[in-house]
């Protein structure tokens, strides 16, 4: 790593005087255009031909049933996934001070992925509801994971960032371990499934989901940007940021409560959607610059584009099959990362 | 705004959504849209002779052939919601595992009619021809169905129940080594046939089994479903292992298992070849039955 602070002084005044309201807005309004672009085509491509006219001029219309109670639940559910992870990806990234920090890497995904695996593949029998049990014990999953992380990373009592993230992603490692270990004892069904949580996909999702993860997400998002002016003063370094009277622990564990709540609502519908939270903040830092008070709602809304887009290729790709979309983020999300970072010359892409 | 009128629309619309995703029995009480998300469903329904309502089977329907025209909607663990809300259908059939998907539970939501069959024993097979019968209005089909499989069922049993019992075991698969456990149709196919299944005491239904395990066993027949596809490779394989008394005796056959595993009516004659490869002395003629194993 190279120094941060000086790399953050350069690319971000404290005051955040690049930084204006026109700018911001500008910023945000194109985004958002991005994202009702992608949304259309996804609206209108998938597995099956639909013709979107009919879907809303006719109420008895198989486009119509096909519309509403498959493709725009999944849709949404899409924007919602994609908003939450890239939004939890540019938060961690602030908090730990490395590029590489997300969900997935940081081990939050893979405990909230082996929650959920145990309570389906355990409490399943003891009629409990899927839709209520199996997204509580992964949010309680992930919350442990990232309070395990955080303590096992403190170097009296200070928190170290570079620590952090190895400890991450030794955990990341463990769970997936752990999630083997089960997979080898449960029947062939639930073997299934479990390649579903750690391939992520959208498949199927209820409007129950769509509004839990929803909820669970945007009150995090909502967290996060109220401290969005400290996580700026935080790549300063802990002490200039306390200097500057930001109360650095507390910060902390806001962040790593907020982004466990809304990584575990994902992954308990979802499972472990990777790179989505690596690369979309990336690209917008490279973009448009690393002040968190436009970052975090940028990758909020280009992190839900990147997914619409993601999703649709894996719906339509080898229709009616599909892939997972886990998969799909991957596969173009791994080039993409590493030629963004070749074109930076390698350094920490701006941070 | 374009698209402010388009979201808009959206919300306004999503409170009625998910009530019209399936066509209702009611509608076409004559005749129904029919959807089967397993090759045996299809087979059922085929052989109870409802299979011009069918209008969609599941990936790997292959049997019989007017069933691999008719369009897929995606796999056993994996239907494709929007190919079957496409289909309109009134009917949804599915066994235990593949309606416990997410896709499924949605159809349920929409109101969608689902009939969930089960099919892990022999009786479970009879009860669910039984009610695909009564909800297809073909009950008299399922009645000569079943007395067709029972006379399979206790001419086989009459044969094999005076010889000595064989120590068996059945693969469906070599990456790891599955094999046929306790609480499977297949469990009970063996035991019709008088034939201790090496498996029985895991507790699995399909239990992935160690090679130090199979030696151990020293089971007498192995049914090996992979060798149905390519001869040579478990061939190979067991060559490697010849203190197992199946080895030693050239008594490792192979079935073909994309037939077999299905878990519908056709599994009197599975029974009938399973029997005669267990017990060759007393099926000696049983040339039928045998050249659908090779």
């Amino acid at each position: 790593m190279t120094t941060p602070s000086a790399n953050a002084v350069r690319h971000n005044p404290i005051a955040g005087a690049y930084l204006t309201t026109s700018r911001m807005v500008s910023v945000l309004m194109l985004l958002t255009l991005l994202l009702l672009a992608t949304m259309l085509v996804a609206a209108k491509f998938g597995s099956v031909h639909i013709s979107l006219v009919s879907a809303f001029a006719d109420a008895s219309s198989s486009d119509h049933a096909i519309f509403f109670a498959a493709r725009l639940p999944r849709l949404i559910m899409a924007v919602i996934v994609g908003a939450v992870l890239a939004a939890v990806g540019a938060a961690l990234q602030a908090l730990v001070r490395n590029p590489l920090a997300e969900g997935g890497i940081l081990g939050i995904s893979g405990g909230g992925a082996l929650g959920a695996i145990v309570a389906l593949v355990f409490l399943s029998g003891i009629g409990a509801s899927e839709t209520t049990v199996v997204p509580l014990v992964a949010f309680g999953a992930a919350l442990l994971s990232t309070v395990a992380v955080y303590r096992l990373a403190e170097v009296e009592g200070q928190l170290e960032p570079f620590t952090l993230l190895l400890v991450g992603v030794i955990f990341n490692a463990f769970w997936g371990a752990a999630i083997m270990v089960v997979n080898s004892v449960v029947n062939f069904y639930y073997a299934h499934t479990i390649l579903f949580w750690l391939m992520g996909s959208l498949e199927a999702p209820t409007w129950h989901e769509v509004v839990l993860v929803a909820v669970l997400g945007f009150g995090g998002f909502v967290a996060l940007m109220f401290y969005a002016r400290d996580m700026n003063l935080l790549s300063l370094g802990d002490e200039a940021a306390a200097e500057l009277g930001v109360d650095v622990d507390f910060l902390r564990r806001l962040i790593f409560v907020a982004t466990s709540v809304m990584v575990g609502a994902v992954v308990s519908v979802s499972g472990i959607i990777a790179f989505v939270g690596l690369i979309v903040p990336h690209m917008l830092r490279i973009t448009f610059g690393s002040d968190h008070r436009l970052l975090i709602p940028a990758s909020l809304i280009g992190g839900a584009a990147f997914m619409v887009i993601a999703d649709l290729i894996a719906r339509v790709a080898i229709a009616p099959a599909e892939i997972p979309v886990g998969a799909i983020t991957a596969l173009f999300g791994g080039p993409f990362f590493v030629y963004m970072l070749r074109r930076e010359g390698g350094k920490p892409l701006g941070l | 705004m374009h698209q402010k009128s388009w979201v808009g629309a959206a919300v306004a619309l999503l409170s009625v959504a998910g009530i019209f995703g399936c066509a209702h029995g009611a509608v076409a009480a004559s005749r129904q849209r029919i959807v089967s998300l397993t090759p045996s469903v299809t087979e059922i329904l085929f052989a109870l002779g409802a299979g011009d309502e069918v209008v969609g089977v599941s990936q790997y329907s292959d049997f019989p052939p007017e069933a691999t025209r008719l369009p897929r909607v995606g796999s056993f663990l994996t239907p494709n919601l929007e190919a079957i809300i496409a289909l309109h259908p009134t009917l949804v059939i599915g066994i235990g595992l593949s309606s416990e998907t997410r896709q499924i539970r949605a159809l349920r939501e929409m109101g969608c009619s689902i009939l969930t069959i089960r099919d892990d024993s022999v009786a479970e097979i009879k009860e669910s021809i039984r009610e695909v019968g009564r909800k297809t209005d073909r009950a008299d089909g399922a009645r000569r169905l079943l007395e067709k499989l029972n006379v399979q069922i206790s001419e086989v049993r009459s044969r094999v129940s005076k010889l000595p019992r064989v120590s068996v075991l059945m693969l469906v698969g070599h990456e790891p080594l599955i094999a046929v456990g306790p609480g499977t149709f297949l469990d009970d196919l063996l035991r019709l046939c008088n034939a201790d299944n090496i498996a029985d005491s895991l507790g699995q239904q399909w239990p992935k089994l160690s090679i130090e395990y199979i030696i151990a066993m020293k089971p007498q027949v192995i049914l090996d479903g992979q060798m149905g596809s390519d001869p040579a490779a478990p061939a190979r394989f067991w060559q490697k292992y010849p203190t197992i008394p199946a080895v030693q005796n050239r008594r490792v056959y192979g079935y073909s298992s994309d037939r077999v595993l299905h878990a519908g009516p056709r599994i009197g004659t599975s029974l009938e070849m399973l029997a005669a490869l267990i017990h060759p002395e007393t099926f000696p003629a049983s040339t039928t039955a045998r050249g659908e194993t090779r």
